[in-house]
């Protein structure tokens, strides 16, 4: 019970982050680079789900994903039954509450360029990608780790949404901490003692992760310069 | 073309352009797996076990009665606990739930649309007064002001509105409302008497049963929860979904109700 529910939240948190990426990055980037007008509405939305209690949201997207709605009722249709209380409702649940870290995050990474570098290498006729991947990530590296670690530790952490739109995922798997609030509405709630510690080890251990890598990166620059 | 370094020239230029480009399939890989994983998992619902949609304070004897299921080896349920107002939302939306048991009678229009018949009462549990393991009972609910009573909130959980209801009923209800501590539900209620953060709960026998350190005092009267059992399941699952329901009125399902304090009224 607790290695399968480690096992799910890690898994949920995972992909939470991996599929905010494609979204995060050039968001990031436009709002770090590029001024625009609506930007601050911009701003504003990609931060609600900061604010808002995760409950909400996850009452926002049991209305958008449910049979009755256009969104919910399309989708119903394409997959055949209803993205309720599947993994995939899970992995949304956990990107949208993590969404607003990882962009603030890698949006403060991405400000931190020199903006003449990346000029000079696309004088130099390299492509916005190559610009991209050769200076900008580069030289972002260590605020975009630590971008993808505060998301995922969001991911992980997540309990109010996913608890609204995927409490108990096919198969009677459940995330981390909706294990805990299980055994916590039980008779003996010490039986969640051993899933909080393993939620600690595992956060621990993604902290730990972030800090060497950013280390890391800090020395091997270091060393060039 | 990296901001700290240069590139080196021939085939140290050509090996650095293989690499950008091995690098950027990679990235476009896993950024692309991502989304494919995402479609995968969105799929397989005609095929998943059948989900029961339960209230809160039966999670322990449903947890029970799932692993029995999968100790005998017959088909497993899926399980999901929560709140009966949040449990009727989700079914709502469209919730996979096949069979949903509330801790109180629904009206008729608070039925989900896709609700099958007439319910079957599960279980019953009346309302009771608890205190912590050694403390004095309360006479009855006369006795309750001047001491710190926890309760559900009666906005969240149908034990809060029973509580209330008592409370108004025996004439105590404006005296203690401003006192009252109020739990997301009656199990977080019930937690704060074992802590001695509050003196007496209002909470079911059943829970006095499941939590540790609890002691039934006197009942409150005619209030008690009404765990009804609605058959809410699609056409192509409905036989499915009623054969389970039956096996939740045998006689090993009674007896585990009855251990966890709950009545059986069939």
């Amino acid at each position: 019970m607790v290695i399968e529910a480690l096992l799910v939240s890690v898994q949920v948190a995972a992909l939470a982050v991996v599929v905010s990426l494609p979204v995060a990055v050039p968001l990031a980037l436009c709002l770090a680079r590029r001024s625009f007008r609506g930007k601050i509405l911009v701003e504003t939305v990609v931060a609600l789900p900061l604010v808002l209690p995760p409950v909400v949201t996850g009452f926002v997207l049991l209305m958008l994903l449910g049979r009755g709605t256009l969104v919910g009722g399309k989708l119903t249709e394409v997959f055949g039954a209803s993205l309720l209380f599947t993994p995939a409702a899970a992995v949304l649940a956990a990107a949208i509450v993590a969404f607003p870290l990882l962009v603030r995050t890698l949006r403060v990474a991405f400000e931190g360029v020199d903006p003449q570098l990346e000029e000079a290498a696309s004088t130099l006729g390299a492509t916005t990608w190559r610009t991209f991947t050769r200076v900008t990530l580069p030289l972002a590296w260590h605020g975009v780790v630590a971008g993808l670690v505060l998301a995922f530790g969001r991911a992980l952490g997540e309990f109010g949404a996913t608890l609204v739109v995927a409490g108990t995922l096919p198969g009677g798997r459940i995330t981390a901490p909706v294990a805990v609030y299980r055994m916590l509405l039980s008779g003996d709630p010490w039986r969640a003692r051993g899933l909080v510690g393993g939620l600690v080890i595992v956060a621990l251990l993604t902290t730990a992760c972030a800090e060497l890598l950013v280390r890391g990166g800090r020395s091997r620059r270091g060393r060039r310069a | 073309m990296r901001a700290s370094g240069t590139a080196a020239p021939g085939n140290g230029t050509e090996r650095a352009t293989r690499s950008a480009g091995a690098g950027r399939r990679a990235l476009i890989a896993v950024l692309l797996g991502g989304w494919v994983l995402l479609a995968c998992a969105c799929g397989g619902g005609a095929d998943r076990p059948l989900g029961v949609f339960a209230a809160a304070s039966l999670v322990d004897v449903l947890e029970e009665l799932r692993a029995g299921t999968r100790a005998a080896g017959e088909r497993v349920f899926d399980l999901h606990v929560a709140g009966s107002e949040t449990l009727l939302a989700q079914v709502r939306a469209g919730a996979p739930a096949d069979l949903l048991v509330v801790a109180r009678p629904l009206t008729v229009d608070e039925r989900p649309a896709s609700a099958q018949g007439e319910p079957r009462v599960l279980a019953t549990s009346p309302l009771v007064m608890a205190v912590a393991d050694g403390d004095p009972c309360p006479g009855g609910p006369e006795a309750l002001s001047g001491r710190r009573v926890a309760m559900a909130d009666p906005a969240l959980a149908p034990a809060g509105r029973y509580a209330r209801a008592a409370l108004q009923r025996h004439g105590v209800w404006d005296a203690l409302e401003g006192g009252l501590l109020l739990g997301r539900d009656v199990r977080d209620a019930c937690s704060w008497v074992v802590l001695h953060e509050a003196d007496v709960v209002l909470c079911y026998a059943a829970d006095v049963t499941a939590v540790e350190g609890l002691t039934a005092c006197a009942a409150l009267g005619e209030e008690q929860a009404r765990y009804e059992l609605w058959v809410v399941a699609p056409p192509e699952r409905r036989g499915a979904a009623r054969a389970l329901a039956a096996t939740l009125f045998t006689p090993p399902a009674r007896a585990a109700l009855r251990a966890h304090g709950f009545d059986t009224p069939w």
